[in-house]
């Protein structure tokens, strides 16, 4: 069996379209495999990252270019996890939570990301948004 | 990490049974709602098999919200079969395992329209 490593980076960088959320599948499959997380934290990640990624897709303003940037970090078994689009970028505490009473058929990816992982910020610099998530690993 | 989705369908006493296979994501929703749509402008009931779905995110979930809406007015129903447990844990994130009828395998899914 394979020894978890401590500490190593992956990234990819991919054109805004939504069936490249396929690509971000495989860095978190990669992530896995080298971090030897077990399989629910794993699975929390996968989802975190796949709602990420199609929130930075369907608000990119690109079109053709390699705007969508996913780069997983782990140090120290703290896991940071970087998004970044070029999209018209949003306020994350403007975001209201889910109405659970209508239950709207979306709206529920924020929500989600922050369920899941420890802490969820977000940035804007140079026209690049960046949604920073980070979890412990163990 | 899981194959594209793809699905199968057959008949199963009054329902149409959907079998989904891979991942249920935000690239894929729209063509599953819309496939949903149109089954069920065929019959009331679709049970869709979810035990073969390697991962599912909030557009998939949408899909199927949206499609029990529709079945809904039409007065029929979207139940569910066959959830694994990561599947069942998204589910629960939101809220929408009280939402459903879920049931453990297509089979009982089958049963409880004739009942």
């Amino acid at each position: 069996m394979q020894l978890p490593n401590r500490e190593f980076e992956l990234s990819v960088r991919f054109e805004p379209n939504i069936k490249n959320l396929i690509m971000g599948a495989k860095l978190v499959a990669e992530f896995r495999t080298k971090s030897g997380v077990d399989t629910r934290m794993g699975d929390q990640i996968e989802l975190a990252v796949g709602e990420a990624l199609a929130n930075a897709i369907k608000h990119s303003r690109s079109h053709g270019d390699n705007a969508i940037g996913l780069i997983m970090n782990v140090t120290e078994d703290m896991l940071t996890v970087k998004v970044e689009d070029n999209g018209i970028g949003f306020s994350p505490e403007k975001i209201p939570p889910p109405d659970f009473e209508k239950l709207p058929s979306n709206g529920y990816g924020l929500f989600i990301i922050k369920e899941v992982m420890d802490s969820v910020s977000y940035s804007s610099n140079n026209s690049v948004n960046t949604l920073t998530m980070k979890k412990r690993l163990r | 990490m899981g194959e594209p989705l793809g699905f199968n369908e057959y008949s199963a006493g009054k329902a149409i049974v959907i079998e989904l296979k891979g991942r249920f994501d935000a690239s894929v929703a729209l063509p599953v709602k819309n496939r949903m749509r149109s089954l069920l402008d065929d019959t009331p009931f679709i049970i869709a098999d979810l035990g073969q779905i390697s991962f599912i995110d909030s557009s998939g979930l949408g899909a199927l919200l949206a499609s029990l809406r529709h079945a809904s007015r039409r007065g029929g129903d979207l139940r569910l079969a066959n959830m694994t447990e990561k599947i069942q844990q998204v589910f629960a994130l939101i809220r929408l395992d009280h939402v459903f009828k879920i049931y453990p395998d297509v089979k009982s899914a089958v049963q409880s329209l004739k009942e």
